[in-house]
């Protein structure tokens, strides 16, 4: 094929990839020429994006915001002496009840001679890796997105709530008859479900004490 | 790491990253997505990296590639993604202090000045609106009063344009 010719069936795939399949698609990316085509157009595109970007400065003070409500309400900072010493009122708690199980079990049955052996196991605490982001690594798990189609929004936020590991409450009974088609991509935090969800009509769900409230 | 040291690194390096995000990614909530995530792995480790500024912009960069990969080959015709890591290590590792700011963006700065002295305004135009608003060639045909003749010569112009000067510049 001409160079020209490639250009014009690059034009044309480019408005029109769905006349194409797949198949001829990938093939077309093979073509070192066209590729560097292609190539090319994304730099300009890119060029341009940044040049038209750099006149936009973004809300920062809003972003953090939304940042710091989602990822620290969820999950406390962690203090180490604080876990500490939860660990160790654990840890105290656990023998305190092995002491009273020995203590009845002795008391009851006399003549079982033999004390549960109670194990507390302390794993030592995870060390995260943080190198690991930045190796260019197919990293991201891409998790299905789960469809929902004529689901009850009761089905729907059980499922939700089992995924997270929180309670449910359901204080509105006529909520539980709505029915939706909802795509939950589950990559998504709980506060982005619960919001994208809240975007239909008659839905007003929170989280609040661990718990997924429909109300 | 405590909330007090992430704000301020978010602060500090949020306008840079979502940016670099939306440049190539070319999507709003994708990009604000990116850059969240890069935080959010902050918020669960302790350790402070090295270099921080590099860390981040590496980091973003990278979270883009991987989602790209997972485009569509469709997508990919009609969004002009990148396949082209934008740090020009010949190996696979990156390099440990990465690449920071300066060096894409002038990158990019030096492109468009060559496409500037290059093309004529109109090509530029032409490519803006398929390419940043994604209109169609008819469209922009009608819109300039051009044939759809003319706008596909335009955008020729501007590929191989581009794929000159990348070649000069290999």
């Amino acid at each position: 094929m001409e160079l020209n010719e490639k250009i014009q069936m690059l034009l044309d795939m480019q408005e029109h990839p769905e006349n194409y399949s797949e198949q001829t698609l990938e093939t077309m990316l093979k073509d070192p020429e066209v590729r560097e085509l292609m190539e090319a157009t994304a730099q300009l595109k890119q060029a341009m994006t940044w040049e038209n970007e750099s006149k936009n400065t973004a809300n920062v003070d809003a972003e953090w915001q939304h940042f710091s409500k989602t990822h620290y309400n969820e999950s406390k900072p962690r203090r180490g002496w604080l876990k500490v010493a939860a660990t160790f009122i654990g840890v105290l708690f656990i023998t305190g009840m092995a002491f009273a199980t020995i203590h009845i079990v002795r008391n009851v049955v006399a003549k079982d001679t033999k004390a549960p052996v109670q194990k507390t196991e302390i794993s030592d605490s995870h060390q995260p890796v943080i190198s690991a982001d930045t190796i260019k690594s197919d990293t991201i798990v891409m998790a299905t997105p789960v469809v929902f189609d004529n689901a009850t929004l009761d089905s729907i936020a059980k499922d939700i709530a089992a995924y997270h590991h929180i309670g449910m409450d359901l204080q509105n009974d006529q909520a539980k008859q709505l029915r939706f088609y909802f795509v939950w991509k589950r990559n998504d935090s709980l506060q982005e479900v619960v919001e994208k969800l809240n975007m239909f009509e008659h839905v007003n769900m929170a989280v609040e004490d661990g718990k997924l409230i429909i109300r | 790491m405590k909330e007090i040291e992430i704000e301020r690194l978010f602060r500090q390096h949020y306008d840079r990253m979502i940016r670099l995000a939306r440049t190539m990614l070319y999507d709003d909530e994708e990009s604000r997505d990116v850059v969240s995530e890069v935080f959010a792995t902050l918020v669960k480790t302790d350790i402070m990296p090295k270099n921080v500024e590099s860390y981040l912009i590496t980091s973003v960069k990278n979270r883009c590639l991987n989602l790209l990969e997972h485009k569509e080959v469709r997508a990919r015709f009609e969004q002009a993604y990148t396949a082209e890591k934008i740090s020009n290590s010949s190996n696979q590792e990156p390099l440990p202090y990465g690449e920071t700011e300066p060096a894409y963006a002038e990158r990019w700065e030096r492109l468009m000045e060559y496409a500037r002295r290059n093309m004529t305004g109109q090509t530029l135009v032409v490519f803006q609106m398929r390419h940043l608003k994604g209109m169609k060639y008819q469209d922009i045909a009608n819109e300039l009063g051009i044939s759809k003749v003319m706008v596909y010569k335009h955008l020729t112009k501007a590929m191989t344009t581009i794929k000159e000067y990348k070649q000069k510049n290999r």
